[in-house]
C-alpha cells in the first residue's frame, strides 16, 4: 500500500550523492523488463516509493517514481479513477522504458499522460521539466524526452501523471472472422483495437448503454478478457537500434546528458550510445 | 548585422530570396507586438529547397528562421537582425491520407482548418483547433505545440502528430517517428519554436467526427461561481470535448455582431460541449446540467441545430476580433493554473489590472485552467505599453505563484523568455539548452528564443527591437 510520504528528500539527497560518487551506474525500478539483469558493472541505484500529493479533483497525482503501477492503481480507486499503463513494475521503469501496454499502442499513454518529471542527473544534480497542469508549453519538453530513455538521461524520482474516471462500462471483445477487421474499423473510436495471431481484439469503453449498443452491432464477435501479450519486450516497444541521423542526434544528446559515459552503460552499449 | 548582400552571390539563393522592404516588413513581424528585422526571405516549394536555404545560412554563418502564417502571440516567428526568413506557406500541399489507418502526411504550410474541411469528405478532423485555425498553419502548431478548445479531452498537437521530416540545422533531412529511434525525438522537436530544425512534412493522426454533440451555453452572475463550475464539472468524472469561459465585457462585444444568444445579463459564460456516442452525449448533458445548476447557473441553452452550435463556436472563436470594437490594441496573455486555482486568479488579473489603469476581458480554456487576459488599451497614449508590460508580468506572477506555468499553448518564444528563470532553475534551463545543442550545436536555428540569456547559450545574432523583456 503506498503511503502519502511527501517528502523523502533525504532519500533523494543520499542518491544524489550516490550518483556522483559513482563511476558507473545501473537505473533499475523492479526489473520488469529484465535488461537489468546485462547490468553487470556499476552501483545500482533506485527511486525511492510514495505518494507526493493526490488531487483526484485536478486529475492528477504526483509520486515518487519507485511507486509500483498496482499500488497506484489502488489508490486511484479510492476516487474511481485509474492511469492507462500495464500493471507491472514501476511508474519510474514504465516511463523510461515507454511501457504504454496495449491501451498506448494507438494512443501514446505514457507520452501524453506524464505531467513533469524530476530527474537526478549523471553529475549528480536535479533538474525538472514539465509542470504540475494539464497543458504546458513552457520551454522544451524534456518530458516527453524522458520517455522511452532507459535510464540514459538520469534517474527520474518524481513524476507527476494525469488520471482518468474509471469508465462505467468496459468490454474486450475478439473475433477470427474476416470481417472482423473492417467492423472494428468502422466503430467509433473503439478504446483499443489490436490484432494477435489473425484475431482481432477490441476494447470497449464508456457508457453503459453505448458500450451494450456496440457490442450488438458486431458480428461474430465473443467477449473476452484483456489479451494477454507475449512478452514483456512487445509491451516495453523498444524500438529497433537507431541508424544515421537519428541515431547521430541521439548520441549527441546522451553525451550531453551524460559525458562520462556513467548511466546504464549496458543499455548505451546495445544502443551504439555510447561516446 | 547586414548579410543581405550575400544572396546574390550565391548560385542556390540567386533569385530565390527576396530583399525588397516591404516584404521584410511583413515578415519582419508576427500576432505578437514585436518586430524584427530580416535580410531576407524565401519560399521554398520543396524540402530540397529548404534544404538548400539552411546549408546557406549555415556555409555564411547567417541565422534562419522558418515561418508558417505569423499568427504567434509569443513572438516565436520574429526574426533576429539580419536573418534569412524561410517562409513555408508555399509547402502547403496535403500529400496523402490514409482512410483507413486515420492518418496523412501534410506539408507544414496546409492550414489547420483547410485540413479538417478536404478530411470532413471521409469523416475525420485533425483535433487540435487553435482559435487562429483559418490563417495558422500545421507546421506553426508542431513549432508550438499548439492547443485549441478541443483540445481539453483530445490533447494538444504533440497527441496528433505521429512523424515528422525534418530538416535539420546542418541541413540535413531525417525523419523522426516512433520506430526509427530510441529516444523519442518527434516528442521533443513538438514545440521546440523552430529551434531544432524545420519540419517539412508531417504526419498527423486524424479522429472520427463524432455522431453526436452537445453543446451548451450556461450564465453565471459571477465569475467565480462560473470558474467553481468548472471544477465541479471535472471533478464528477466528465471531461467534456470543451469547456471554455467568457466575462461579461467578452460576451457583449461578441453577441454584438455575431448574434449567438450568448447571455448578456450574466457576468460569465461558459460553452460545455460534449460529444461521442448517443448515450454518453445525452447522459453527460443532464449531468452538466444538474452541475451547474447547483453551481447557480442563471441561464442554461443547449444548440438545437448544427448552424446553432457553428454560431457559438463562431463567437467564441471571433472574440478577439470584437476587442477592436472596444480598444484599438490589445496584449492577449497565456498562462495556466491548477483549476482549483481559476477563481482566485481571475480575481487577481482583474485587480492587476485595475491597478494599471487598463481594461481587461477573460475568454479561455477553463476546463485546461489555461487563461487567456487580454489587456486593452490605445497604444497612441504615452506611457501605456510600460503599463501593459507590468500588468502582463504581475499575471504571470500570480500565475507561477497558484502552482501554474508559463504558456499552455502560445509559447515562449521572445516574450516571455526572460520570465523562464521564475519557472526554471539553472540547472532546469542548462538541461533544456543541451537538449537545443544536439540539435542545433551553432544556434542558428530561429535564435535568441525560448531560452533566456545567460543559460549557456551559444545562439548567434542579436535581440530584435521591440521586444521588451
Amino acid at each position: 500500500m503506498l503511503k502519502q510520504t511527501p517528502n523523502l528528500g533525504s532519500a533523494v539527497n543520499d542518491l544524489q550523492q550516490q550518483m556522483t560518487e559513482s563511476d558507473a551506474v545501473c537505473i533499475v525500478g523492479q526489473n520488469s523488463s529484465g535488461v537489468a539483469y546485462a547490468c553487470a558493472d556499476g552501483n545500482v541505484l533506485q527511486a525511492p516509493a510514495g505518494i507526493i500529493s493526490y488531487e483526484p479533483d485536478e486529475l492528477m497525482i504526483s509520486l515518487y517514481a519507485g511507486s509500483t503501477i498496482a499500488d497506484i492503481n489502488i489508490a486511484l480507486q479510492t476516487a474511481h479513477q485509474r492511469i492507462l499503463i500495464p500493471e507491472i513494475g514501476t511508474i519510474g521503469g514504465a516511463i523510461a522504458t515507454r511501457r504504454n501496454g496495449l491501451r498506448g499502442i494507438h494512443h501514446q499513454t505514457l507520452p501524453n499522460n506524464v505531467l513533469r518529471c524530476s530527474v537526478i542527473a549523471a553529475d549528480g544534480s536535479i533538474y525538472q521539466s514539465g509542470g504540475q497542469v494539464v497543458k504546458n508549453v513552457s520551454g522544451f519538453d524534456l518530458v516527453k524526452l524522458l520517455v522511452g530513455s532507459w535510464g540514459l538521461l538520469g534517474l527520474i524520482v518524481e513524476v507527476t501523471l494525469r488520471t482518468e474516471p474509471i469508465p462505467q462500462a468496459s468490454q474486450w471483445l475478439y473475433s477470427s472472422e474476416p470481417s472482423a477487421v473492417v467492423q472494428v474499423n468502422n466503430l467509433y473510436r473503439p478504446a483499443v483495437v489490436t490484432h494477435i495471431s489473425d484475431v482481432t481484439y477490441v476494447l470497449l469503453e464508456g457508457n453503459e448503454l453505448d458500450v451494450r449498443e456496440e457490442i450488438s452491432r458486431l458480428n461474430g464477435f465473443e467477449r473476452c478478457d484483456m489479451p494477454q501479450m507475449n512478452s514483456l519486450t512487445a509491451m516495453t516497444q523498444m524500438a529497433n537500434v537507431s541508424q544515421g541521423l537519428p541515431l547521430s542526434i541521439e548520441q549527441e544528446i546522451r553525451k550531453q546528458f551524460d559525458p562520462s559515459n556513467k548511466l546504464n552503460r549496458h543499455i548505451a552499449t546495445r544502443r551504439n550510445l555510447l561516446t | 548585422m547586414n548579410f543581405g548582400l550575400t544572396f546574390e552571390y550565391s548560385k542556390e539563393m540567386s533569385g530565390v530570396v527576396h530583399t525588397n522592404t516591404a516584404e521584410l516588413f511583413l515578415v519582419g513581424q508576427d500576432a505578437s507586438n514585436m518586430t524584427g528585422n530580416p535580410a531576407g526571405v524565401c519560399y521554398p516549394t520543396t524540402t530540397e529547397e529548404v534544404q538548400n536555404a539552411v546549408r546557406w545560412a549555415r556555409t555564411n554563418g547567417v541565422a534562419f528562421i522558418a515561418r508558417g502564417a505569423g499568427t504567434g502571440l509569443a513572438g516565436g516567428a520574429i526574426p533576429t537582425d539580419g536573418s534569412l526568413v524561410i517562409s513555408l506557406t508555399k509547402m502547403n500541399r496535403i500529400r496523402n491520407i490514409d482512410i483507413h489507418r486515420r492518418t496523412a502526411w501534410v506539408e507544414p504550410g496546409v492550414l489547420n482548418a483547410d485540413l479538417s474541411r478536404h478530411t470532413s469528405q471521409f469523416g475525420l478532423h485533425f483535433a487540435p483547433d487553435p482559435s487562429s485555425q483559418q490563417s495558422c498553419t500545421i507546421g506553426g502548431n508542431v513549432a508550438n505545440n499548439s492547443g485549441g478548445p478541443h483540445c481539453l479531452s483530445e490533447g494538444v498537437t504533440s497527441a496528433h502528430i505521429l512523424a515528422l521530416e525534418v530538416v535539420l540545422p546542418s541541413g540535413e533531412v531525417c525523419v523522426f517517428d516512433s520506430e526509427n529511434s530510441l529516444f523519442d525525438l518527434r516528442g521533443a522537436f513538438i514545440g521546440s519554436e523552430g529551434m531544432f530544425g524545420i519540419a517539412t512534412a508531417i504526419e498527423v493522426r486524424l479522429l472520427q467526427n463524432p455522431p453526436h454533440v452537445s453543446t451548451m451555453v450556461v450564465g453565471f452572475s459571477s465569475v467565480h461561481a462560473g470558474a467553481m463550475a468548472v471544477s465541479s464539472i471535472i471533478s464528477s468524472g466528465i471531461i467534456p470535448s470543451a469547456l471554455e469561459m467568457m466575462d461579461a465585457p467578452i460576451t457583449r462585444a461578441v453577441e454584438e455582431y455575431v448574434h449567438a444568444g450568448f447571455p448578456l445579463d450574466a457576468a460569465a459564460m461558459l460553452i460545455v460541449e460534449i460529444d461521442g456516442l448517443e448515450h454518453s452525449v445525452s447522459h453527460g448533458s443532464r449531468e452538466v446540467k444538474e452541475i451547474v445548476m447547483r453551481s447557480g447557473a442563471t441561464s442554461f441553452t443547449v444548440a438545437q441545430s448544427p448552424a446553432e452550435r457553428a454560431l457559438i463556436w463562431k463567437g467564441r472563436k471571433t472574440a478577439f476580433g470584437a476587442i477592436a470594437r472596444i480598444q484599438p490594441n490589445y496584449y492577449l496573455h497565456d498562462t495556466v493554473v491548477p483549476r482549483k486555482k481559476l477563481a482566485e486568479v481571475l480575481s487577481r488579473v482583474t485587480q492587476i489590472a485595475d491597478e494599471e489603469r487598463l481594461q481587461v476581458m477573460n475568454v479561455f480554456h477553463a476546463g485546461d485552467g489555461n487563461l487567456h487576459p487580454i489587456l486593452m488599451f490605445d497604444k497612441r497614449i504615452d506611457g501605456v505599453m510600460d503599463r501593459v508590460h507590468r500588468a502582463g508580468a504581475e499575471i504571470v506572477r500570480v500565475s507561477l505563484e497558484a502552482g501554474g506555468v508559463l504558456s499552455g499553448e502560445h509559447g515562449i518564444g521572445l516574450e516571455k523568455r526572460d520570465f523562464m528563470r521564475w519557472m526554471f532553475s539553472e540547472n532546469d534551463l542548462m538541461f533544456q539548452q543541451k537538449l537545443r545543442s544536439a540539435f542545433d550545436p551553432d544556434g542558428i536555428s530561429n535564435p535568441y528564443k525560448v531560452l533566456p540569456r545567460g543559460s549557456g547559450c551559444a545562439d548567434i545574432a542579436s535581440m530584435p527591437p521591440g521586444s521588451w523583456v
